[in-house]
């Protein structure tokens, strides 16, 4: 079962590659994009690196694709119309917080600890317990790293200016 | 030897603080106050040489050409105060400091023990006649020639400077007061040729032999009075003094290595003895007469007998005061009709007979008349390259004749003869040009009673 | 610029070399390679022109690929050898790749296609800090791991570099396109020695610093980009001229100017490596680039050409460009050589 979820995930995964290298528009190539970061997470996750597929998923798509939507979207649409009227955005808005606070109840009916997320980062036996590796790293990341994180902060930061600087002028 | 760099050194402070007014009348005083300071390089202690201290020497081979390096300055600032005296003053200064580094450098490297010493000198005289060619000539034909003396030059001496320091990785030391005890004999082998080669064609390029020597046509033309003088006197003889001192490493195989370039000596010596008689340029005529006395001293180096390097360091001498005194004719001429064409300066001994005189002189010397050293060096070297082979004497007869020849037809066609009717305006002689033919002719005169100082380390 | 981006340019700039200079891990070499690098684009760009935009995607591309082949090299090194060390290159196939990267860094032979249009493609002094600047700090990393650089491809890239740089010279006017192929000539020179002497390849960096320093001050005093306008500074800074030929002459490399000192020092410990017929063919082709620098030295010192004005003395403004430390840098030029026998002392 879990093979044939894994193939089918790469199956997808070599679909969205193609969709996005026929170079269609950009909507959707972002699209394209999407799809298969959020199903290489999966495939990253399946073979064991849960610290990395989850900050991919986040950063990658989270961040960058968002960016990437929004950017594309006032490009071709600037000064966008309405999107509805306000009465249904905000009657949807409570139907989906409320929603989501039934399946909180609903899953706290059960008696064991909450949401047992301590599995995902500690390991504790009797006398022993140690850390996943992954995200024993970014714990690491600021500590014996803090030279390389400062460096990379400035090289992100200058980066900016940089693009500023190209991009400036024409 | 610091008492002859540093006041050399001192002549450019003393050059560029003079004003205007003194400024020939200082610069040309204390250098002929420097001359006589070179004499002193004449007392040759020791048997072998005159060891001043671990960088520089002075043997009976270097210290004739010391001295005339350093007699040369004052007449090349005597010679150039003409063709000068419209520029703005400092060019002027520019261009006796130019002349001022050369005579250290040329200095310097006669003097110097270290070979690599003698090569970092021999090439660092190549900037100032380089900007003295370039900068201070007269025709546009002067940067082709600069280009030519500074390519030929460094192209013959590169392979030089690596087989230099190959032999310093071999033997241990380059000085010449050490090496006689440290050589060994060249092996029979390709490399050693290659390595007499490399040793030889910096010099060949110097002197220069013949199929090397399309620069020096060129530059002697195209440089300014001065640059020629010491061109034709003494950067010539840089040639003849390095392969002297590098033929100690090259035993055994030079017998069989001089061959081709004897042959070419030989007929290169013919040849531009022969072109001097077809020649219209009165400079080119006195720059190919050079080549030719050149063989002669190439040939006797390469044969490498006592006599033979006795020949060649006379002729030396006497082939640079010689040669720069008919350089110096040449442009007396020139700054008058501002023409080297020879046809356009007829029948001179009319106008100017004291110049005349001169002439006569400086031709007579050319041709190697009786008693002059330059019959001396040539009588050595013909005698030694008989002993070498037998059917040499023709050919050096012949050379004889050439030179008479050409000789000969560069007088009669100057002095002799109707005057020019396109020559308007001839100046006198100037008390200055006739000082300068004096100065030249009188060591000339003076050392044919006592040769033996010029006769070189196998006297 | 902007003086706040461009204070953040210059700042990262130098600390980028910096940081590859002091670092002993690859990743923090690569890191300052990095920053170098993508600080240095838009001081490229700054004038906006097509060529200064062509100029700089030419210099980030070659820069960005070689710096990828870096990180390459340097991840195959940590694979079969487990440490991250900048001096302990043991990994043959890595060091090999890791040369190949700082090569196309340094704009050596045969990856120096880039350095002509990219140096043309920018100011003056823009220019100068890719040619003297940017090579500090590959030149620093080829000179640690310098022990297991691969000796066949560093010498054939050597002899190729000095002829790339002679001939392809021989054909310029413009001088920052003649200031590029003389920097991959002695790029040459440098790598010729640097697997027998090291530390002459620092020497030889030095003065080359030295010489190219004091060219582009002289260059961007007189604010001239072709032979052309060089011609012309004989009657507005007339001293400049003679400085001019001491310090061209000294580059190509004629005794008794500090110009001798590397290449002698260089032959000498290739002949010490037995080393002669590359030895030989490296002087003469270095000959090439003395023919154009004497070019260069016509046109400015040895000849007059007509100028605009003839006077003598000419109502002058005074330029705001300054000239660094140019007085210092000619001395040396001209009278380092009877020093440099202490530095074979301290070697």
């Amino acid at each position: 079962m879990v093979k044939f979820i894994l193939f089918m995930m790469s199956v997808l995964f070599v679909v969205s590659f193609v969709g996005f290298s026929c170079k269609p528009s950009p909507i959707y190539g972002g699209l394209g994009l999407i799809i298969g970061g959020g199903v290489g997470c999966g495939v990253v996750l399946y073979f064991g690196g849960a610290f990395l597929g989850l900050m991919v998923f986040l950063v990658y798509l989270g961040g960058m694709l968002v960016v990437f939507g929004y950017t594309t979207a006032m490009a071709t649409e600037e000064f966008p119309e309405i999107w509805m009227s306000s009465t249904t955005v905000m009657g949807s808005l409570c139907l989906g917080l409320l929603a989501e606070g039934l399946i909180v109840v609903y899953l706290k009916g059960g008696d064991e600890k909450m949401w047992g997320a301590e599995s995902l980062v500690m390991f504790s036996g009797e006398e022993v317990g140690f850390i996943r590796e992954d995200y024993l790293a970014g714990s690491i990341l600021y500590s014996g790293g803090n030279w390389m994180l400062l460096l990379s902060g400035w090289c992100l930061f200058v980066s900016v200016f940089i693009v500023m600087e190209i991009t400036r002028g024409r | 030897m610091l008492k002859l760099i540093i006041p050399t050194l001192m002549l450019i402070p003393l050059a560029w603080l003079s004003n205007s007014k003194n400024l020939w009348i200082n610069t040309l005083m204390y250098s002929f106050m420097l001359t006589p300071i070179s004499l002193l390089l004449l007392n040759q202690t020791s048997d072998t040489s005159l060891n001043m201290s671990i960088l520089f020497f002075s043997d009976p081979l270097s210290t004739p050409l010391i001295i005339l390096t350093s007699w040369l300055l004052p007449l090349m600032l005597l010679a150039s105060q003409s063709h000068m005296s419209k520029e703005s003053e400092t060019r002027k200064k520019y261009y006796i400091t130019m002349l001022i580094v050369l005579q250290l450098f040329l200095f310097l490297t006669f003097s110097a023990t270290e070979m690599m010493l003698f090569y970092i000198l021999f090439e660092s005289t190549l900037i100032p006649t380089l900007i003295i060619i370039t900068r201070w000539g007269n025709q546009t034909e002067r940067l082709n020639a600069g280009v030519y003396f500074l390519f030929y030059t460094l192209m013959g001496s590169l392979p030089l400077l690596i087989v230099l320091i190959y032999i310093y990785n071999n033997l241990g030391t380059l000085n010449l007061l050490i090496l006689p005890y440290y050589i060994m004999p060249l092996p029979f082998l390709w490399s050693s040729k290659l390595l007499w080669l490399a040793c030889m064609m910096a010099f060949m390029v110097k002197m220069p032999l013949y199929g090397l020597h399309l620069w020096l046509p060129k530059a002697h033309v195209e440089a300014p009075i001065a640059g020629s003088m010491v061109l034709a006197a003494i950067l010539l003889k840089l040639g003849g003094y390095g392969m002297m001192r590098i033929t100690i490493f090259l035993d055994p195989i030079t017998l069989n290595m001089s061959y081709p370039f004897l042959m070419l000596s030989l007929w290169g010596m013919l040849m531009t003895s022969s072109i001097c008689l077809r020649q219209a340029d009165l400079k080119s005529l006195i720059a190919y007469s050079s080549v030719s006395h050149m063989a002669l001293v190439i040939v006797a180096i390469l044969i490498q007998t006592p006599w033979s390097f006795m020949g060649a360091s006379t002729l030396m001498i006497a082939h640079g005061l010689t040669s720069s005194m008919l350089f110096t004719l040449a442009n007396t001429n020139y700054e008058r009709t501002h023409s080297r064409t020879m046809i356009l300066a007829r029948g001179l001994q009319t106008m100017l007979p004291v110049m005349a005189s001169w002439w006569i002189l400086a031709s007579l010397t050319n041709l190697a008349l009786p008693p002059t050293i330059n019959l001396i060096g040539e009588l050595l070297i013909i005698s030694s390259s008989f002993s070498w082979s037998n059917i040499t004497m023709l050919l050096m007869g012949l050379n004889m004749l050439l030179t008479a020849s050409y000789t000969l037809y560069m007088l009669i066609m100057t002095q002799r003869g109707n005057v020019n009717p396109h020559i308007k305006f001839v100046l006198p002689s100037f008390t200055r040009e006739n000082t300068l033919m004096a100065l030249h002719m009188l060591p000339l005169l003076l050392l044919t009673l006592n040769p033996k100082i010029i006769m070189g380390p196998t006297f | 610029m902007n003086p706040l981006a461009s204070i953040i340019m210059s700042s990262t700039l130098i600390s980028g070399t910096l940081i590859t200079l002091i670092s002993s891990h690859w990743l923090m070499a690569w890191m300052g390679l990095e920053m170098n690098m993508f600080a240095i684009i838009p001081m490229i760009m700054k004038n906006n022109s097509p060529r200064a935009i062509e100029a700089a995607t030419k210099y980030f591309l070659i820069q960005a690929s070689a710096s990828m082949l870096l990180l390459m090299a340097a991840s195959l090194n940590f694979m079969y050898s487990g440490q991250w060390t900048l001096t302990e290159m043991n990994v043959s196939m890595a060091s090999l790749i890791m040369l190949i990267a700082m090569l196309m860094k340094l704009g050596m032979a045969p990856f120096h296609f880039w350095v002509p249009e990219v140096t043309q493609g920018t100011v003056l002094l823009t220019s100068l800090i890719i040619l003297t600047w940017q090579k500090l700090a590959p030149l620093a990393i080829l000179f640690q791991i310098a022990p297991s650089i691969n000796v066949n491809i560093i010498l054939t890239t050597a002899i190729l570099s000095i002829l790339i740089g002679g001939w392809g010279g021989l054909n310029q006017t413009q001088l920052r396109k003649i200031m590029a192929y003389s920097s991959i000539a002695h790029m040459g020179w440098m790598a010729a020695v640097m697997i027998y002497n090291p530390t002459l390849m620092l020497l030889n960096l030095l003065l080359y610093l030295i010489f190219t320093f004091s060219a582009f001050t002289i260059l961007i005093k007189c604010s001239s980009t072709s032979t052309s306008m060089l011609t012309m500074t004989w009657n507005s800074y007339p001293l400049m001229v003679s400085v001019l030929l001491i310090i061209l002459l000294s580059m190509g490399g004629l005794p008794p100017l500090t110009g001798f000192v590397p290449k002698w020092l260089i032959i000498y410990e290739l002949i010490k490596n037995t080393n002669i017929a590359m030895t030989l063919t490296m002087s003469i082709l270095a000959l090439l680039n003395l023919f154009f620098y004497l070019r260069l030295i016509y046109a400015s010192s040895l000849t007059l050409f007509p100028t605009s004005s003839n006077l003598k003395f000419k109502w002058k403004i005074n330029t705001p460009n300054k000239m660094y430390f140019l007085p210092t840098m000619v001395s040396i030029s001209l009278l380092f050589l009877p020093v440099s026998p202490m530095i074979l002392m301290l070697n």
